[in-house]
């Protein structure tokens, strides 16, 4: 995770600014690191739930805490629809 | 082309402005919220915890003695960088242990550190001036069952 989330970080960087370069491989890395983040939402979950007696033992709002703020990280369910969706033919290579 | 295509923004077709439309109104929400979050995520525990009434090293010195259940523990500040781990050695948490350890200290309840602290201090004050009274002043009570209670 502390290797990972740099790397995935400053290559999401790269790739944003690129995108609003229009350039081609920003769209395309845009992509594959909104991928990189569903893994880490999809294994961050999976910790917190089968963990689940021992990370929320002393917290005050278990449930009700982790939804409220977790449920943004959603971003990149949201952001691969449009990724897959626009109009690829503006972006140039 | 029409006019209602030429209105949409880059990259969106007629097809899909609706989609882009809601995904957009999603992200604005989630991006905002975790730069709201990123901004006050700290202030916000440190005011449960109980700042600006405590600084945050007695939050952390606090913090200390919750988890190792010492009252003696203080937090070192700063910490010297290659020191030994902070539990190393300590033989009074009540955590059991284990391949997934279970943490056995109470929870921290909203500005719960500071009644935690003030209690002590009493605590503290009333062994100090139960030792300091002469003893003769009285002979009947032990200072055992003096001390308030612990908890």
């Amino acid at each position: 995770m502390v290797a990972l989330l740099p790397l995935m970080f400053s290559m999401r960087i790269a790739a944003a600014i690129a995108f609003l370069q229009m350039k081609r491989w920003g769209h395309q890395w845009l992509v594959v690191t909104c991928w990189f983040g569903i893994i880490a939402w999809a294994g961050y979950v999976t910790n917190m739930t089968i963990f689940a007696d021992v990370r929320y033992a002393g917290v005050v709002f278990p449930v009700v805490g982790w939804w409220l703020y977790d449920i943004f990280y959603i971003t990149p369910f949201l952001a691969i629809p449009y990724l897959h969706t626009v109009n690829r033919e503006i972006f140039s290579d | 082309m029409t006019d209602k295509e030429k209105r949409l923004p880059p990259g969106t077709t007629a097809a899909f402005a609706g989609m882009h439309k809601w995904l957009q109104r999603g992200l604005i929400v989630c991006l905002v919220a975790l730069v709201l979050e990123g901004a006050l995520t700290f202030p916000l525990l440190a005011i449960w915890y109980g700042w600006p009434t405590l600084s945050l090293q007695q939050i952390c010195s606090e913090f200390e003695k919750i988890r190792f259940n010492d009252e003696t523990r203080e937090c070192i500040y700063p910490y010297p960088l290659f020191g030994p781990a902070e539990g190393a050695g300590q033989k009074t948490a009540q955590d059991v242990w284990g391949v997934q350890p279970y943490p056995g200290y109470k929870r921290v309840e909203f500005r719960g550190l500071i009644k935690r602290r003030e209690a002590r201090l009493a605590r503290q004050a009333a062994v100090a001036r139960k030792s300091a009274a002469p003893a003769a002043s009285s002979p009947t009570v032990p200072d055992v069952a003096a001390a308030a209670p612990h908890h």
